[in-house]
């Protein structure tokens, strides 16, 4: 698949990043509201689950903006370890139980208050959830058919992101016939597919092996700058969210806490390219000892 | 493996059979009122074929089945899915459902008598009342038993409930509904038997119990052996159709 020249967009960050890896960890301030409202806003946040008789902090004053950028969105990688409250964090931007409603503070998407889920804001899980009973071009169709889109119109649509996931040829297995790594990429069509403008990942390759891993990882990384919808990606792999992400949300819990944002630049090599790279080895380093440092819990 | 004992297991009983009621009347360790050889019942089978109008028979008490049973599908079904679908509903039916699965179902044949009187309809009505409960309950089950991973899935790609009951629940609750169905056919064709045991002019269950008062009793040896047999078949007729409808259950085999 070919990569877009980063060029015909010129106002995204990944281009206004430096071009190497030198020093270029600066902590982001989130900067005054524009005419347009924020992607996501968070204003205090916090998230209690009464479990019996104990109760569970699972976010605590969450506070942050991802401001909207004209044509292009910010890769967010959600990182930290099991327990902070990143899956809770996601879920509540999308608006699902049990996690939403927040106890107190108020979520925002495009300046209005979320009231659940809606397919701007598709989600991808890290449990499989192609439905067993659809091939896996009627799983990609899935959005579609909700949408209403006449069929052929779907099928078109449903079989470019099958191509572009790099499907083709599997459109009319089912599900039980795929790898783990090929239930993902369909997983990811279908979400793409409907054209939200904010995706949500919670470890979609949690489950995948390493080397699936970086396959999905550059893969994903061709399709967004391909989409230009902003993403959050939970993610526990340091390197993963150094690798993805254009700015790092660190997290601490529980009871989980937005620590600090870490704007990091795009590296254009694969995965496995850039891990050999020293400065790319160095971003590894210091977040894994700002995870460590100020969390009791250990990152594997 | 599995089959050679399978055929093994068939002729040691065969053999066993044969074995006590082997020999001139008086000589048997068994008499033949209590059991007859295996060579006196198949010489039956021609007057149970003609004299006791054996397809005639199998039709009767299959036609009572399909309707009954029919009738529980079409009506404990939507019920099912209703009820798995809205808690309220759900709260509706239990009490009805729990009555229906733990009731001694043989004791609802004198009233199905005085509701229905003597008819085809109390047959029918009666097979209907024993398995809707079961029908309504499985169905219920299915329903609630579809991962929530799924729902949740589609409502981040924009569905709203009519879309999550008619795209999710249904068709990945169907499979769980069908295999349940298929079970409880066998189910229906246990009681049908019953029904027609008591009162019946006609019908699988009535040759038996003529062949109990009047003989010959080798007729009844006969329809216990035809009854398997059919059951048997529908259910693997039925398991195949299901293998052809949601292959993808299958996976594992």
């Amino acid at each position: 698949m070919e990569n877009p020249k980063p060029a015909d967009a010129a106002s995204c960050p990944t281009d206004e990043s430096p071009k190497n890896w030198e020093g270029k960890f600066e902590e982001v301030e989130t900067g005054p509201q524009g005419a347009v409202p924020p992607v996501v806003q968070f204003k205090n946040v916090s998230k209690e689950f009464q479990r019996g008789k104990e109760r569970f902090l699972a976010l605590r004053d969450v506070s942050f903006v991802v401001e909207n950028l004209p044509d292009c969105g910010e890769f967010i990688c959600l990182l930290g370890p099991s327990g902070c409250g990143k899956s809770t964090l996601l879920r509540l931007i999308a608006g699902l139980e049990p996690h939403f409603p927040p106890s107190s503070g108020e979520v925002l998407v495009g300046g209005k208050s979320v009231a659940g889920p809606g397919a701007d804001r598709a989600m991808v899980f890290q449990d499989y959830t192609s439905y067993p009973n659809r091939t896996v071009l009627k799983n990609v169709e899935f959005g579609l058919e909700i949408q209403g889109k006449p069929k052929a119109e779907r099928r078109e649509i449903a079989n470019s992101w099958i191509t572009k996931v790099g499907l083709q040829g599997h459109e009319n297995k089912y599900p039980y016939e795929l790898s783990g790594g090929m239930k993902q990429r369909v997983a990811i069509a279908r979400t793409l597919a409907v054209r939200p403008s904010i995706v949500l990942m919670d470890e979609p390759f949690g489950a995948l092996d390493p080397e699936t891993r970086y396959a999905m990882q550059e893969l994903l990384i061709d399709l967004w700058k391909e989409m230009q919808s902003t993403v959050f990606f939970v993610t526990h792999s340091i390197t993963e969210a150094a690798y993805l992400g254009d700015r790092v949300y660190l997290m601490h819990g529980p009871p989980g806490r937005l620590v600090e944002e870490i704007k990091l630049p795009r590296p254009e090599e694969s995965p496995l390219e850039v891990e050999s790279r020293a400065d790319f080895r160095e971003v590894v380093a210091l977040l894994k000892s700002k995870i460590h440092g100020k969390s009791e819990t250990t990152d594997r | 493996m599995a089959i050679g004992l399978q055929i093994g297991s068939v002729a040691a009983i065969l053999l066993l059979w044969y074995a006590v009621t082997a020999g001139s009347p008086e000589d048997r360790i068994l008499s033949p009122l209590t059991l007859p050889s295996p060579g006196e019942v198949l010489a039956q089978i021609k007057s149970l074929w003609f004299d006791a109008a054996l397809t005639r028979s199998i039709g009767w008490s299959m036609t009572r089945i399909l309707f009954g049973f029919g009738l529980a599908a079409v009506i404990g079904i939507p019920l099912g899915i209703l009820a798995g679908c809205l808690r309220s509903v759900e709260a509706v039916l239990r009490p009805i459902t729990v009555f229906l699965r733990n009731v001694p179902i043989a004791a609802l044949i004198p009233l199905t008598l005085v509701w229905f009187g003597l008819g085809e309809s109390q047959k029918v009505f009666f097979i209907f009342i024993a398995c809707v409960g079961f029908v309504i309950f499985d169905t219920t089950a299915a329903v609630l038993e579809v991962d929530e991973r799924f729902v949740q899935t589609a409502t981040t790609l924009g569905a709203k409930r009519h879309h999550i009951v008619w795209k999710v629940l249904i068709p990945l609750a169907l499979p769980a509904i069908f295999n349940s169905l298929r079970l409880l056919f066998g189910l229906a064709f246990g009681y049908i038997v019953l029904a027609e045991l008591i009162d019946a002019k006609f019908g699988l269950g009535y040759i038996i119990q003529i062949a109990q008062r009047r003989g010959p009793r080798e007729h009844i040896y006969l329809v216990l052996f035809v009854i398997t047999l059919i059951a048997f078949t529908i259910e693997r007729f039925l398991f195949w159709v299901q293998k052809k409808l949601f292959p993808y259950m299958f996976a594992e085999e």
